[in-house]
């Protein structure tokens, strides 16, 4: 009984001393500014876009904007970039209230379809553009508020546009970012073994041995993600046969013609060598990729150009360079896809507040604080990239198509080449399936 | 009539409650499972059409097939080696092995921790470029494996990890169930002259085979329905060789896709569960029936 | 009194003779016991190191020992908060849970009915289906009934899940022998009195291992607040840290300490509960 007592006590003093802590944290004050905002929507509606011309000089004006908005994303990963993003907003428009929420990744769309359906949807939520088809189902829907009548978009670059736009009329704002691959290498290891990043092909190949002999592993590779997979394949790819990787642009190569094979069986031949270490099927996931890298125990790794945060993040004593693997004449070049960013529920309570935060998003400031926060090669002449290794990245001579995009943009109607991509690739390399089997079963559903 | 009403007062909160959050959304789900639906545009009525690609489609049937073969295998071990170590120890706790009381806290207590983080450690132990395993291997100039990427391996580390993780609520039943065993019958055991293993055999086995039965019952149906440890220890394509890829990743892969290229069919997923609820229903009623018979035996 | 009859038992049950394998046995299992030693130790250890140190040095010890982690999850987040949302629907679910789940479990195990045998099975069908395979229809429902972003919607929902505790609560049931309810009865005690004053304080080692169990996983948990809790200020503590699990890599000084922060209550309460469990074991067998 005692003892009870006891710890019932001790129970109390945590809850007590935990309250103490939280402090004063006023938890629902959501619903009120909602309704001033609904009352507000009537006058501001009429001038939605001379109000963004005019809004530097008319600060005033702008910022008795009020309301509340909650704004949808799919990956914590995003939150630093989000969280300055919003903080501009909110120094333009300090009476809106903004809440975003990061949704379980895997159950993204799936919880967005579902909101829409129910008609309570997020105001502005996140899509992947024309990369996948999501977007152009909620256009379908009606889900998506066309901008081209009020959006200024003059700050963007039209090919950064493209992967908003559908029909010719742009659903989202797509950030400035271009998501890139690179060989990432540990510049400690080079600098103590005299060794140079490579200037051919050839050179990359022998650098792979040599760094194989002196103990290291030469590349950190995760074989279990289609993903990880993908992000060192296409560099390998561009480099081995960079007169290939140029026609995937206007597709007068196919995703599955012979270059495509020979680079594939290129790296399982660097596998059995050991290239990737010997036990590298171990590599359970990108987490142990990324280890295995920054420990030191690899020299370089393959992976995509957002991961110089991740790198960098997980070990700040890393001294981190990054070069594009050139190819046998020494030309060098980097496989690109644009990013996507936020787009407008075409029902949103909160209208007003909505388009103004997509307008900020559209704006230099913008654009530049949310490549600041992912460290990103920038896409825009007029925002410069995010890092110092950002510029290592697109330190290239040209730009590729990834060939990844390719399987989608090109598949026959009906089928789904990356559905195939995704669940296999890593078959390849487990040596379930052959490299042709597996181009094979592509080429099949291509157009 | 007043007995009529006393039941009904002790199950009707409950029974509303688990309906409305659990049972509804699974009749949702086999009503999805008749749909073609990717969770926006219009439901299209396929009938049967899932259930027949899922049985029938070259590409996806034998993923499908092979996940099931490996719910099953899983549900052998849980059986024939988990469910035994689990009891053994329950025993030892029983019969106050030195020091029993540290161990009985520390065997059990992974189970706080959640799968994540278990995972988390896992994937750094059995890493084999930095994980300690291989680490002392080479320093004992022992040969390395790839452990997770090697199929020879991967589904031992498995059922290891999950004895480690997991085990701890059966033995705690368990035990709790051998306490129960009244103590004068064991007094009289021992006075008759039987020894240890008679004891174990003749008496504490026979005498907790009804918590073996609910436990078997209940692991049967989580080694049925498996999905957070492998998801997370070998991704969702259920590793090297898809020795790890079960029925429910069976499920989220082809309902959620991945987020990068979502192309989600919810109705065939919907299929999917609904498959493995109809199997897991059969398992359970077969092994009621046999595990009743031994339970009214005693 | 309770003590040696205990230690007198024990004492004439098992021979001398098998001290030695005993102790082996003991040897055994104390090994395997410092894997978690071993895990816990390292978790607790790499909270304390710098980034640098950490990603180069896994398993050994910080050659710095630094407290920064743990600022940046106080200093960052608003953890007061969410260890309170995880106090409230950790404990409230697991209540509404267990008591709910002994209800039925009497209900149906104590009365016969038509239909008895019918509503056992339908009970289990709760835990033949992962929460992944239910999460759209059930974040529907939770919108129409208003529940999103609410606790009590979390309470509910982690009330409603009774399956397996209901399952364990029926086989305990049935090991209490009618008589005891009968002379209760007589005397005139209401059914519900009965479960209250009789029938609970016998289960009380089943309510304890239960509860534990229940509420661990509760407590666990990130998955469905991920999906149901979405807005900051009903978040829960492991909703909070998963986004530092999210991106282990990325803030992995932080995600150790955060395990740290989450680990720490939980085997608080455990080794407060598992003194409380064994008592309650050990002191209903000796009653008997």
């Amino acid at each position: 009984m005692k003892k009870k007592a006891i710890s019932g006590l001790l129970c109390a003093a945590l809850v007590t001393m935990l309250v103490g802590c939280g402090g004063g944290a006023p938890a629902a004050n959501n619903s009120a500014p909602a309704e001033t905002e609904t009352a507000n929507s009537g006058d501001t509606d009429t001038s939605p876009a001379p109000a963004e011309e005019k809004e530097a000089e008319t600060a005033s004006e702008a910022s008795s904007a009020s309301g509340a908005l909650t704004i949808w994303e799919h990956n914590t990963s995003f939150e630093g970039s989000l969280e300055s993003v919003v903080e501009g907003f909110k120094a333009k428009y300090p009476d809106i209230d903004v809440e975003y929420e990061f949704k379980e990744q895997d159950q993204y769309y799936n919880l967005l379809n579902i909101a829409i359906q129910s008609g309570d949807a997020p105001d502005v939520f996140w899509t992947n553009g024309t990369a996948t088809n999501n977007m152009s189902e909620l256009v379908k829907a009606g889900a998506v508020l066309g901008l081209s009548d009020f959006l200024d978009t003059k700050d963007i670059p039209e090919n950064c546009m493209q992967i908003g736009t559908i029909d010719g009329t742009v659903y989202s704002v797509p950030w400035s970012c271009i998501d890139t691959r690179a060989c990432y290498y540990n510049k400690d290891i080079f600098k103590e073994n005299g060794w140079e990043t490579p200037k051919t092909y050839d050179e990359f190949v022998k650098l792979l041995q040599t760094q194989k002999d002196a103990g290291y592993i030469p590349i950190s590779l995760d074989p279990n993600s289609c993903w990880d997979l993908l992000f060192a394949y296409e560099p390998v790819l561009s480099a081995y046969d960079s007169e290939y990787t140029e026609g995937l642009a206007d597709y007068s190569v196919k995703a599955t013609d012979k270059p495509a094979r020979d680079a594939m069986n290129e790296m399982l031949d660097w596998a059995d060598k050991g290239y990737f270490g010997d036990n590298y099927l171990g590599v359970a996931d990108e987490a142990a990729m990324v280890l295995t890298f920054t420990s030191g125990e690899a020299a370089m790794c393959l992976a995509g150009s957002w991961e110089a945060n991740t790198f960098m993040d997980n070990n700040p004593n890393l001294n981190l360079g990054a070069f594009q693997i050139p190819d046998k004449n020494g030309k060098t070049g980097m496989v690109g896809t644009n990013a996507n960013g936020f787009s407008v529920y075409s029902n949103s309570p909160n209208m007003d507040a909505a388009k103004l935060f997509i307008q900020y998003c559209a704006t230099i400031e913008a654009q530049q604080a949310w490549v600041d926060g992912q460290g990103a090669v920038s896409g825009n002449p007029n925002v410069k990239s995010g890092s110092d290794i950002a510029g290592e990245i697109a330190n290239a001579d040209t730009t590729y198509t990834s060939w990844q995009s390719v399987l989608s943009n090109h598949v026959k109607e009906g089928e789904n080449a990356s559905t195939l991509f995704e669940n296999d690739i890593t078959k390849v390399f487990s040596k379930e399936m052959t490299t042709d089997e597996f181009f094979d079963e592509i080429e099949a559903v291509m157009q | 009539m007043n007995k009529r009403r006393q039941y009904l007062f002790f199950i009707t909160p409950g029974f509303i409650l688990y309906t409305v959050f659990i049972i509804i959304p699974i009749l949702y789900v086999i009503y999805l499972s008749f749909f073609e639906w990717n969770g926006l545009t219009e439901m299209t009525f396929v009938g049967m059409e899932n259930f027949k690609l899922l049985m029938t489609d070259n590409k996806i049937a034998p993923d499908f097939w092979s996940a099931v073969k490996n719910n099953l295998k899983y549900l052998l071990c849980i059986w024939f080696v988990v469910t035994p170590l689990q009891f053994i120890t329950a025993y030892f706790f029983y019969v106050r092995i030195p020091a029993f009381k540290y161990i009985k806290f520390m065997v059990f207590m992974p189970y706080v921790i959640s799968t994540t983080i278990v995972s988390f450690f896992a994937t750094i132990i059995f890493n084999p470029n930095i994980g300690i395993l291989n680490s002392v291997l080479k320093a004992l100039n022992l040969p390395q494996g790839s452990w997770l990427g090697d199929p020879n391996w991967t589904f031992k580390i498995f059922i290891m990890i999950v004895i480690w993780q997991s085990a701890g609520s059966g033995m705690m039943i368990f035990y709790s169930n051998l306490l129960d065993i009244p103590k004068d019958i064991m007094e009289a055991c021992s006075i008759d002259g039987a020894n240890e293993f008679q004891k174990f055999w003749h008496i504490l086995l026979p005498l907790s085979l009804p918590s073996c039965a609910s436990i078997i019952i209940m692991s049967t149906i989580w080694a049925l329905s498996v999905f957070d440890l492998p998801y997370i220890l070998v991704g969702s394509t259920g590793g090297v060789k898809g020795v790890l890829d079960f029925v429910n990743m069976v499920f989220y892969r082809y309902t959620f896709g991945s987020v990068l290229n979502a192309q989600s069919n919810y109705g065939f997923g919907a299929a999917i569960s609904t498959v493995m609820l109809i199997v897991i229903i059969i398992v359970t009623a077969v092994q009621n029936k046999i595990l009743s018979r031994f339970e009214y035996d005693n | 009194m309770k003590e040696t009859k205990t230690k007198g038992s024990s004492g004439q049950i098992y021979s001398k003779g098998n001290q030695v394998s005993r102790l082996l046995v003991s040897a055994i299992y104390i090994v395997y016991t410092m894997i978690a030693f071993f895990v816990l130790g390292v978790t607790f250890m790499n909270s304390l190191k710098e980034k640098g140190d950490l990603a180069t040095n896994l398993f050994s010890l910080p050659k710095k020992i630094v407290f920064n982690s743990y600022h940046v999850l106080f200093e960052k987040n608003n953890i007061g908060q969410a260890f309170i949302n995880s106090i409230i629907i950790t404990f409230g679910g697991t209540a509404l849970c267990i008591f709910m789940a002994a209800m039925v479990a009497y209900g149906i195990s104590r009365y016969d009915f038509k239909g008895r045998g019918f509503l056992g099975g339908y009970f289990l069908i709760g835990m033949m289906v992962p929460m992944q395979v239910t999460v759209l229809p059930l974040f529907l429902i939770m919108q129409k009934l208003g529940l999103l972003n609410t606790r009590l919607g979390m309470i509910l929902l982690y009330g409603s899940s009774i399956s397996f505790s209901m399952y364990v609560f029926a086989k305990f049931f049935r090991t209490i022998p009618m008589a005891l309810e009968e002379a209760a009865r007589i005397d005139g005690a209401s059914d519900f009195k009965i479960f209250i004053q009789i029938i609970l304080p016998i289960c009380r080692p089943v309510i304890f291992t239960m509860a534990l169990i229940t509420a661990v996983g509760y407590w666990n948990d990130f998955y469905m607040p991920m999906v149901l809790l979405s807005k900051k200020s009903t978040q829960t503590l492991t909703l909070m840290i998963y986004t530092y699990l999210n991106e282990f890599v990325r803030k992995m000084d932080v995600s150790f300490a955060a395990v740290v922060l989450t680990l720490l209550p939980v085997i608080l309460l455990y080794c407060i509960f598992s003194k409380q469990m064994v008592q309650g074991i050990t002191g209903g067998a000796v009653k008997e």
